[in-house]
């Protein structure tokens, strides 16, 4: 169990090196103007 | 008589305290979430219910939840109606080091939390009498008796040998369901509504986080052995766990890491460790925090496709994460971190998993049925909406007669 723990928290550390984070938008710009 | 222990009164005082901030938590966490013109009545409906439970609870609730069994492992008697009986000595059968009067607070706010949970389903369409009158008859024909099977002497579920240390069943399957049936029965809104107030949601979710410390590791009801601070360790690995998976799983699957995401996830987390927060140990809360970061986020991706207007992922975050929670106990709990428990799945004892299932079964259609009777009966002798114009107006101006938020 402690070998899947650590493999766990491993998975989500690779995923976030790994996943491509969306670059703004149009969706983003009228988030910004909704705010606004 | 038993001796009362000043640190454990200590403890279960400051305990109740905070699983009694849980609800107008809530209250705020749902608040963020609905429509601006809906936020008052979504704060009211939990401040609502810490008031009405209260009452209820030491009226009769207590004594049907927790008193001496009145047949079959059904129900408690009627013999600690209005706390006759309850008093300053302990009960040794539920907590033989605190006072009996203090007991029955804790199990209070309890009782509290599980129906105010529900409210997330119907927000944004509901008459407040309608609501009033299914609070109180849910707790009396579907908390109480829940208790009682699991937690009150002689309860059938009890003495079957589930394993529930916080309320996964009692609590959270109990209240996801019913927001499941209530939804359907009351129908979608006219107009859904983003979240008007996101730091409203995160900072709902934090006081929810911190108060739970109350609801798991105060459930050892006693601050000595070492059993309340291993509660309280996995119930803050497998919160952390769940909201870092579920803010993962919306990155992979959005393309952006969502911030609600995070905090519904580190909430679903805190529901799924709660029915094994006194029996896993640390590698077991992660397990379960990824479980429910990735099972309660599948779980919301279908409201779209089964057209279920459960406008606060209630049924996602608790119906599920407290069956996932439920389920785990039976595969991760070990008797190395309660010896009052049982080992499971894990530890080589398979009929744990077995007996768990029929807590999740029975606990899903119980809640079911009743609650599917309840909103029946309300709904064709009160109305359970509001009318299309009071909806389309919103519930703070049209049920309250105040607003939120005035802007100049």
């Amino acid at each position: 169990m402690d070998i899947i723990a650590l493999a766990s928290f491993g998975l989500l550390v690779v995923a976030w090196v790994v996943t491509p984070l969306r670059s703004a938008n149009v969706a983003s710009v009228e988030l910004v103007e909704k705010a606004a | 008589m038993d001796k009362i222990d000043t640190g454990d009164t200590s403890w279960l005082l400051i305990s109740t305290a905070l699983v009694m901030l849980m609800t107008p938590a809530l209250g705020f966490f749902y608040g963020g979430l609905v429509g601006k013109k809906n936020v008052l009545s979504t704060l009211t409906h939990s401040f609502f219910i810490l008031c009405l439970i209260s009452v209820q609870w030491v009226l009769w609730g207590y004594s049907l939840a927790f008193s001496p069994d009145a047949g079959g492992g059904l129900i408690g008697g009627l013999s600690w109606v209005a706390l006759k009986g309850v008093g300053f000595a302990p009960n040794p059968d539920y907590a033989g080091t605190i006072p009996a009067q203090l007991f029955m607070a804790f199990q209070m706010m309890f009782a509290v939390i599980t129906p105010a949970l529900i409210t997330g389903a119907f927000a944004e369409r509901i008459s407040f009498k309608a609501y009033a009158l299914f609070a109180l008859l849910w707790a009396t024909l579907v908390y109480d008796p829940l208790a009682h099977w699991v937690w009150g002497v002689g309860g059938w579920l009890r003495v079957l040998g589930a394993l529930d240390f916080a309320g996964g069943t009692v609590v959270h399957i109990s209240s996801g369901v019913s927001a499941l049936i209530a939804a359907i029965l009351i129908g979608r809104r006219l107009k859904t509504s983003e979240p008007h107030d996101v730091t409203m949601t995160v900072l709902g979710a934090s006081l929810l986080w911190f108060g739970w410390f109350g609801f798991n590791a105060g459930s050892a009801l006693t601050a000595g052995g070492g059993l309340a601070t291993s509660a309280f360790v996995v119930t803050n690995t497998a919160a952390a766990m769940a909201g870092l998976t579920w803010l993962t799983v919306s990155w992979i699957h959005k393309g952006r890491p969502s911030v609600i995401g995070m905090a519904a996830g580190a909430v679903a987390g805190l529901v799924a460790i709660t029915p094994a927060s006194g029996f896993v140990d640390v590698s077991g809360s992660i397990i379960i925090g990824l479980g429910a970061g990735t099972i309660c986020y599948a779980a919301m991706q279908l409201r779209p496709r089964l057209k279920v207007d459960d406008a606060l992922d209630v049924w996602a975050v608790h119906g599920i994460g407290g069956t996932w929670g439920a389920i785990a106990t039976g595969l991760f709990a070990t008797v190395a971190i309660n010896s009052a428990g049982a080992d499971g799945l894990f530890y080589g004892n398979a009929n744990q998993v077995v007996i768990q299932l029929v807590a999740v079964a029975a606990t899903w259609v119980y809640a079911a049925v009743m609650t599917a009777v309840i909103v029946k009966v309300i709904d064709v002798t009160v109305g359970f909406r509001v009318k299309e114009h009071e909806e389309s107006l919103g519930l703070d101006a049209s049920q309250h007669g105040e607003i939120a938020y005035v802007l100049d």
